[in-house]
């Protein structure tokens, strides 16, 4: 919030010095934090919200503060009984609202809602601007619920393990077979073998 | 014959060596994902008992709402730690608490002391946090350590807090002059701004989300006299009258003549961050005004408004 002193003086036509006195100060919005600055609610239900306005600053001064629904109206209303407020130098003034939804709304019915809190210096003078701050704040209402978030699938890892027991499997039937044939074939050529060794001894 | 069986004797041996080898080095983790190393803590306990634990960590809210800058909120977190060799064994110089989000710059307490003992085994500790008007929004993780005379190390992350919004902004400097203005004369500059706003708040005003309005001033003495809201422009440079170029949008924009409505100033941002800096950018915006033109039938008198200019930021 800013005070400036305008004065406009001169000889003739000569304004010698215009000058605006800014006395330093700050307001500031303390809001809830909205993922996405977004809030479901679902139809028939409601959400409380609480805004802070702080007056704080270098060197405060007492405020005036207005504060008005913007935007989504129709959701969004604020429960204190005023909406003007006196707020003292380094005060903390809350402002209660509230978010419903009437039964039957469709799910999926998209709001925006903006609140606006205009501040101004309590007090001024005669040959002086009051320089004022107005701070807005806007989030989305939809009706329903929050989606959940959508994790990813997770790649599925082919079973290494699998492929190499099979693997081993293979190599010792491969082996097996072998081992069989060649059992197989050594059982063939035994007779021969026997006959040959009976010529022999003959 | 003899021959065939050594060879496949030898290469049944050779393939089972070989896959206990491999099994041996860990190959089948490679395969199943599972760690083939990993770093194991090992607590080594002087005397009975073992590492100490972090239990009950409490927070003195679950959203904090944070002061405006440059005031710093400071934010208190509670904790027992019960350890079996008896609360003298625990090191308090070694409580720690910070706070922790992802592309946010970390929190460390400033203080952590122990408020009570009890049970022979639980002490009770409390940290201070300082927290900053541009931290960012949203849920951080209260992370808390200490560790016993042994260094055996106890974590706790389980707790949570949730930092709101807070959009705020103060301007200066004391006072903006436009000195020596002669009637009929254009393009008068202010001779000491800019008017700085400085970012108190957390969230990041981006373009199009700074505006002003303003209110003719009308003479006091004659009120048929007036220096009209849209003779005064604004703009984020100087030098040249840049601030004063109106036609130019990128660097100057003309106020609207119309009461309560608001004219985006162009390419104006105000980002969060610690505007204490003061170098005219990190949480920082720099605006310069001008008056285009001091009307020739100006008189000599006081000019003023009773309806205040305003700067709003979205």
């Amino acid at each position: 919030m800013e005070k400036y002193n305008i004065n406009m003086k001169g000889i003739a036509l000569m304004i010698s010095a215009l000058y605006l006195v800014s006395l330093i100060s700050a307001v500031g919005i303390n809001g809830p934090y909205l993922e996405d600055r977004t809030v479901y609610v679902m139809p028939g239900q409601s959400q409380d919200l609480e805004f802070v306005i702080q007056n704080a600053g270098s060197s405060p001064q007492d405020s005036n503060a207005n504060v008005q629904i913007v935007s989504g109206n129709e959701f969004f209303r604020i429960t204190d009984e005023k909406t003007e407020y006196f707020i003292p130098a380094g005060a903390k003034q809350p402002i209660n609202t509230k978010i419903e939804i009437p039964e039957g709304t469709p799910i999926e019915t998209t709001k925006e809602a903006i609140i606006r809190f205009n501040i101004n210096p309590a007090t001024s003078s005669g040959g002086t601007i009051t320089f004022g701050s107005s701070i807005d704040q806007t989030f989305k209402i939809i009706v329903g619920e929050r989606p959940k978030p959508i994790l990813a699938p997770e790649p599925k890892k082919p079973n290494y393990l699998v492929v190499l027991i099979l693997l081993i499997s293979v190599i010792v039937l491969v082996l097996f077979i072998v081992m069989y044939l060649s059992r197989k074939k050594k059982q063939k050529s035994a007779p021969s073998n026997r006959r040959k060794k009976q010529a022999k001894s003959r | 014959m003899k021959n065939k069986y050594f060879l496949l004797g030898v290469s049944v041996v050779v393939l089972v060596l070989g896959i206990l080898l491999l099994l041996s080095l860990g190959f089948v983790n490679l395969f199943t994902g599972r760690a083939t190393s990993s770093l194991v803590d090992i607590n080594i306990s002087l005397g009975a008992g073992g590492a100490p634990t972090i239990q009950n960590v409490t927070t003195e809210a679950a959203t904090l709402n944070l002061n405006l800058g440059p005031t710093v909120t400071y934010f208190i977190v509670n904790f027992t730690v019960n350890d079996s060799n008896g609360y003298d064994n625990i090191d308090t110089t070694t409580a720690n608490v910070t706070l922790e989000k992802a592309g946010a710059t970390p929190r460390y307490n400033v203080t952590c002391q122990r408020t009570a003992t009890y049970w022979t085994h639980y002490a009770n500790y409390s940290c201070k946090i300082p927290v900053y008007w541009y931290d960012l929004d949203g849920v951080w993780v209260v992370n808390v350590s200490i560790s016993d005379l042994s260094s055996n190390v106890a974590v706790n992350f389980t707790s949570r807090v949730t930092i709101g919004t807070l959009t705020g902004f103060e301007s200066g400097p004391g006072n903006i002059t436009f000195s020596t203005l002669s009637a009929g004369t254009t393009n008068q500059t202010a001779s000491n701004d800019p008017l700085l706003l400085n970012n108190t708040g957390n969230q990041n005003i981006t373009q199009g989300n700074i505006a002003i309005n303003a209110s003719s001033l009308i003479g006091e003495t004659n009120s048929n006299k007036a220096i009209y809201a849209a003779n005064f422009t604004i703009g984020n440079i100087t030098g040249s009258a840049a601030e004063c170029d109106y036609h130019d949008s990128r660097y100057s924009t003309r106020i609207n003549m119309t009461y309560g409505s608001f004219t985006n100033i162009n390419n104006s941002v105000l980002p969060a961050g610690n505007y204490t800096i003061n170098n005219g950018a990190t949480g920082q915006e720099e605006l310069y005004l001008c008056i285009l033109e001091i009307g020739s039938e100006l008189s000599q008198q006081y000019y003023s408004t009773n309806k205040s200019w305003t700067i709003k930021i979205a």
